[in-house]
C-alpha cells in the first residue's frame, strides 16, 4: 500500500495535513525540474533535498509554494523511510508552515491582477524603506545588486531560485512601499520631423475637431 | 518606405478595437499580408486587432494587443520601430487602473517607444478625470487624453497628442 497520485488531483494543501502525524519520505516530482525529497517525522519536516543538496529552510518554502497551485507534479509517500545522511537538519514544523504557504497564496491571488508583469525592470527608488518589514528586507538584501541596476520579477526568480510570482508579489509590495520603481528607459530620438509631418496629414484630414487645447 | 507603427493596448473593455474600428480605412482584421509585412510572419497567427491609416504617402499600420503577462512575446515584436503606444484606460471602471498601470510599466521599462493614454468612457456618470487617471499611472498629466473611440473625429485625439508630444 502507498500514498500516491498527482499534485493536480490532490493539492499540497490536502496532502501534507494527511502526512503531518506518519514518519517516512515524501518525493514530489515535477513535470519538470528535479525531484524534491522530504523527510518528515512528528509532524516536522526533518530534512529536505533536491537532487543530491539539502535545503535550507526558506529554499523548502520557495520549492513548496511553487507546488500549491497544482502543478503537474507526482507524489509517492514511502512510509518508514528515512534520510541515510542529511546535511542540514531541519526542523519545519507542517502546521505553521502550511498556514504561512496558504496565507501567503491568498494574498497573491487577492491582488493577482495587480502584479507587475513579468519582464518589467525596476529599480531602487528608496530602498531604506523596506527596513520595517523584515520579508522585504531580506529580500532586498539578497537582490541588491540587480535592484541597484535594474531587474525584472522574471530575472530574479531564476537568479534566486524563487517562483515567479512570489517575485511579482514582493516587487508588488516594494512597489507600494516606494522602495523601487520601474526603471524608464529614454524614448527613441530622431522621430520629430516624422511626428510633425503627420501631425500636419491629421490636422488635413480632420478638420471638425477644434484644434485649440 | 519603412511601415509606420501605431499600438494600441489596454485592460479589456477599454476601447482598443473600437478605436482601431473608426480610425482604420480597411477592414479591420487579425491576419493579413499588411499585417506580416509590418511585423513579421510569426505573429501574425495571433489574433491582433489590425487597421490602417493611409496619410499621403505614409501608411501607418495599427495594431490592438491584450495587456497581458502571457502576451509579453508580441511586444518584442510589435514594439520594435513602432512609433508610439496608446495605453486605453476606463474612466468608470478604477478597478482595471492597476493592470492599466502594469502595462506602462512594461512598456517605459522595456520599450523605447512614447506613449499617450487614452482615457474612455468620460459619458458615464461617475468618472476619474484623465489627470487623475495620469496621476495613478504616474505619468505626467499631458500624456492623458480624453476621448470617445466610437467617433471618428475624437478617435485621432490621443494619436494627436501623441505627435505633439514627439514633435516638440
Ligand atoms: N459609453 C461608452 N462606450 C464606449 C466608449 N468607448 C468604447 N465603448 C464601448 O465599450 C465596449 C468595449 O469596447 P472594445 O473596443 O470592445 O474594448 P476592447 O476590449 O479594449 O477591445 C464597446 O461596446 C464600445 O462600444 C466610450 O467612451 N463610452
Ligand atoms: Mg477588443
Amino acid at each position: 500500500m502507498a500514498i500516491f497520485g498527482n499534485l493536480k488531483d490532490i493539492s499540497l494543501l490536502d496532502l501534507l495535513p494527511l502526512l503531518s502525524g506518519q514518519q517516512g519520505k515524501l518525493s514530489l516530482r515535477p513535470k519538470r525540474g528535479a525531484e524534491l525529497l522530504l523527510f518528515l517525522n512528528n509532524s516536522r519536516i526533518t530534512c529536505a533535498k533536491k537532487g543530491e543538496a539539502a535545503l535550507p529552510p526558506h529554499r523548502v518554502e520557495e520549492e513548496l509554494f511553487g507546488l500549491l497551485d497544482r502543478p503537474e507534479a507526482e507524489f509517492a509517500f514511502h512510509i518508514g523511510d528515512r534520510p541515510d545522511r542529511c546535511l542540514g537538519r531541519l526542523d519545519l514544523r507542517l502546521e505553521e508552515l502550511l498556514l504561512k504557504l496558504s496565507t501567503l497564496r491568498d494574498e497573491i491571488q487577492s491582488v493577482a491582477g495587480a502584479l507587475p508583469l513579468p519582464d518589467t525592470v525596476f529599480a531602487f527608488a528608496d530602498p531604506g524603506r523596506a527596513e520595517g518589514d523584515p520579508e522585504l528586507r531580506d529580500f532586498v538584501r539578497l537582490a541588491w545588486s540587480q535592484l541597484e541596476r535594474g531587474t525584472s520579477a522574471r530575472e530574479l526568480a531564476g537568479l534566486l531560485g524563487m517562483p515567479l510570482d512570489r517575485v511579482r508579489y514582493l516587487f508588488y509590495k516594494l512597489r507600494a512601499l516606494g522602495v523601487i520603481q520601474p526603471l524608464a528607459q529614454s524614448p527613441r530620438p530622431g522621430r520629430r520631423g516624422i511626428a510633425r509631418q503627420l501631425l500636419g496629414l491629421l490636422k488635413r484630414r480632420f478638420r471638425t475637431w477644434s484644434w485649440s487645447h | 518606405m519603412e511601415p509606420l507603427k501605431l499600438i494600441v493596448t489596454g485592460p479589456v473593455g477599454a476601447g482598443k478595437s473600437t478605436l482601431i474600428r473608426t480610425l482604420s480605412e480597411t477592414e479591420v482584421v487579425d491576419t493579413d499580408a499588411l499585417a506580416s509585412e509590418a511585423i513579421g510572419k510569426a505573429t501574425t497567427t495571433v489574433a491582433l486587432d489590425h487597421g490602417t491609416l493611409r496619410l499621403d504617402g505614409h501608411l501607418l499600420h495599427i495594431f490592438g494587443t491584450p495587456g497581458q503577462d502571457r502576451f509579453d512575446f508580441m511586444w518584442e515584436i510589435l514594439a520594435e520601430g513602432a512609433l508610439g503606444v496608446l495605453l486605453l484606460v476606463r474612466a468608470d471602471r478604477p478597478e482595471t487602473l492597476p493592470a492599466a498601470r502594469n502595462i506602462l510599466d512594461f512598456v517605459v521599462s522595456r520599450t523605447q517607444v512614447p506613449h499617450v493614454v487614452g482615457v474612455t468612457h468620460l459619458d458615464r456618470p461617475q468618472v476619474w478625470r484623465p489627470e487623475e487617471v495620469a496621476l495613478f499611472l504616474g505619468t505626467p498629466p499631458e500624456r492623458a487624453v480624453g476621448f470617445d473611440p466610437r467617433d471618428r473625429e475624437e478617435a485621432v485625439k490621443p494619436l494627436v497628442r501623441l505627435l505633439e508630444l514627439m514633435g516638440a
